[in-house]
């Protein structure tokens, strides 16, 4: 098959037989995309998703020994995750391929060849991947497209039967169930709303518990809404990695309904942080927003205090900035 | 227009001859060199990869030299050098530069020599004239001109008894392209060029180690970003043997690799199954054929380049296996010989060894 037609289908493979009738599913990266849809469409099949256990130093540490040093710490937690299933006892993960989830935007290249990167590291591993490229595929609606992936990984398990479409149905129901916001904080209480990519915000040990720092504090930290707000960005001009462009659109979500401070949550090595970050602070200082933006890079670092620092200082400037703007509208 | 682009190696040689066809004023930037990176520094982000300070140098020194118009090739794409042209022109502006912007996005064949033709003094009414194919048809025979010589240049040097000269005579003879702007003459100073860098004097008594450079083009490239290396382990007695060219740079925006190296991308399924972005296909495809014929591998790339660690992530284990010498280089701003030179060496001695062990 050349190239040019490989955006259009993905090349089909013997049956996988998984052990014990067990998938693993490593518990990073785009785990909290779709992990509904996916748990679901397992069970129904008579699969058993077999998540890999919170992240952790130790699953870091398992990672770090499996990858090169110059990835991001996501991917260096994922491969943590990965090397924790194999203890496990797992011999299948499903490692989706998500190229694009929308049209004229993708993810990061990483993304594009995860599953082939686990192939390498993990030869012990079978490794489902689901190949989701709505930007070059022919049916323009991500459910169908979902559904034509799924339908392809469950032909590769001799899983799929006459009510697999059904089942495929119930399980995006059960998806968008899952996609619910938290309630709103108090309105008399200090805001911040903490953005960067899901996994970052999701996960307390990719942000090295920045969440649970703040909310030490007497702070409300609020994360990127769990569906994708429709206004347009004046941050998201030129943004065409999904990630990126989701955090402009949240960004702005929040700056509308008003947050006392903002803390971008980037990652060393990350390709699309070390970009997207740098845009939308020049973009928000052309804006004159008035709210103020810490910027946290994150890695492997072991020692808290100097990210506890920089938010205790962060919080006692969005205190000040919450009263300036409270007397100056009264 | 008095146009400017950020430059890879002599992608500039090639793109003055297209602006010069379609009647533009060319800005040649200053080549890359210490000075423009140190300005480019204090305005780019914190890790964004090395070759967007360069490009920012560039952009900041055709500014100065008076240009009018930057074209950025971007928009869209796998590899974050899509997303130089947003960041650039953000700083620029912030920095108070007006230009004009083109962003050369998607098919880049046509819309790049579609930007220059449609605000081309000889008027909008150009389309596809015969000028327009002849500056283009210019452009990429310049490059595959570079490239023919750039080959000889490698395959010719560690051999030669005054290494210096070759470099020289491969300088020389770029400079001459770069005022040559007819068909005829580029084909005839084609010629010349192989001619001259062939009859120069050398030694093949000896046959030399062999190393395969794969990697980031811009780092393989540009020798202000790789700090000389091919000539310095031609120096050392090792022959470089390197693919990479502004040719194929090119040839992988505009997405015509996937015509004239499809069987090399047809080997890369072995890794990857679907496109990761800069030239990860052909690092490698190219690994894998120089684990067979040639005694080493050098793979250079700028540091945490998204592209090239997920190559450096399946062929290590790969060339391990087959005990083939590797060494990546990630290369960013560093200023120290000391440390680049004994790594250099250290892998010179390791491909001595395999290409004659025993000795």
């Amino acid at each position: 098959m050349s190239w040019l037609n490989h955006h259009r289908s993905n090349p089909g493979r013997s049956r996988v037989r998984p052990r014990g009738d067990r998938i693993g599913i490593p518990r990073s990266l785009a785990f909290d995309e779709l992990r509904c849809f996916f748990d679901s469409v397992l069970q129904s099949h008579g699969q058993t998703p077999f998540h890999s256990p919170r992240s952790s130093p130790e699953i870091l540490r398992l990672g770090s020994s499996r990858c090169i040093d110059e990835v991001c710490f996501p991917l260096k937690t994922f491969f943590g995750h990965l090397a924790a299933l194999l203890e496990q006892g797992v011999d299948t993960v499903l490692v989706p391929r998500i190229i694009s989830t929308a049209r004229g935007r993708n993810l990061c290249p990483k993304f594009h060849v995860l599953p082939d990167l686990v192939e390498q590291s993990f030869p012990e591993f079978k490794v489902l991947s689901p190949y989701l490229d709505l930007h070059h595929a022919k049916k323009r609606d991500f459910r169908q497209h979902l559904f034509a992936a799924s339908r392809a990984m469950l032909i590769e398990l001799g899983a799929w039967h006459r009510h697999s479409t059904e089942q495929l149905t119930l399980a995006w129901q059960r998806e968008k169930e899952c996609r619910i916001d938290p309630p709103d904080p108090p309105a008399d209480q200090l805001t911040v709303a903490l953005v960067g990519h899901t996994y970052g915000e999701r996960d307390p040990f990719l942000n090295l518990h920045s969440a649970k720092t703040l909310s030490d504090q007497g702070v409300a930290v609020v994360g990127s809404p769990a569906v994708l707000p429709v206004e347009p960005s004046f941050l998201e001009e030129g943004i065409y990695y999904e990630p990126t462009f989701r955090t402009a659109r949240a960004i702005d979500h929040h700056l509308r309904r008003g947050v006392d401070g903002l803390v971008l949550a980037t990652y060393f090595a990350c390709g699309p942080d070390s970009y997207g970050a740098d845009t939308f602070l020049y973009r928000l200082k052309r804006q004159q927003v008035r709210v103020p933006v810490l910027r946290l890079i994150f890695d492997e670092h072991t020692a808290p205090e100097g990210l506890i620092t920089r938010l205790t200082t962060f919080v006692d400037v969005a205190r000040h900035y919450r009263e300036q703007r409270l007397n100056e509208s009264c | 227009m008095k146009i400017s682009t950020s430059q890879i190696g002599y992608l500039g040689v090639g793109m003055k001859t297209l602006a010069l066809e379609l009647g533009h004023q060319w800005i040649d930037p200053e080549r890359p060199g210490r000075k423009g990176l140190l300005r480019a520094r204090r305005f780019s982000p914190e890790y964004c990869c090395y070759p967007f300070r360069l490009a920012l140098a560039d952009c900041l020194s055709a500014l100065e030299r008076g240009a009018d118009t930057i074209v950025f090739f971007g928009g869209k794409g796998i590899c974050r050098l899509a997303m130089y042209q947003s960041v650039q022109r953000e700083i620029l502006t912030h920095e108070g530069w007006r230009f004009r912007a083109h962003v050369v996005s998607g098919n880049i064949r046509s819309s790049l020599y579609g930007i220059l033709r449609s605000e081309s003094p000889h008027g909008q009414s150009m389309s596809y004239t015969p000028r327009t194919f002849i500056g283009f048809w210019k452009f990429m025979a310049k490059l595959k001109v570079i490239e023919r010589w750039r080959y000889t240049l490698l395959s010719v040097r560690p051999y030669c008894i005054d290494q210096s000269a070759a470099t020289q005579l491969f300088s020389r003879l770029v400079s001459q392209l770069d005022r040559t702007h007819g068909v005829l003459g580029i084909r005839r100073l084609s010629k010349k060029g192989l001619r001259e860098l062939n009859r120069l004097e050398q030694d093949r008594s000896v046959l030399l180690p062999r190393i395969g450079l794969i990697g980031e083009s811009y780092a393989c490239i540009d020798e202000f970003t790789n700090r000389r290396i091919i000539e310095r382990l031609n120096r050392m007695g090792i022959e470089v043997v390197s693919p990479i060219s502004e040719y194929k740079f090119m040839s992988v925006v505009t997405r015509l690799y996937y015509k004239t190296e499809a069987s090399r991308i047809a080997q890369a399924r072995r890794f990857f199954k679907a496109p990761g972005g800069g030239d990860s296909l052909l690092s490698a495809a190219y690994a894998m054929e120089f684990a067979r014929t040639t005694d080493g591998i050098l793979h250079l790339y700028p540091f945490t380049c998204l592209p090239e660690t997920s190559v450096r992530q399946v062929i290590t284990p790969y060339l391990a296996e087959r005990a083939v010498p590797y060494f990546h280089f990630n290369l960013d701003e560093q200023m120290a010989e000391e440390g680049f030179a004994t790594r250099l060496e250290t892998f010179a001695d390791m491909v001595r060894m395999r290409a004659k062990p025993g000795e």
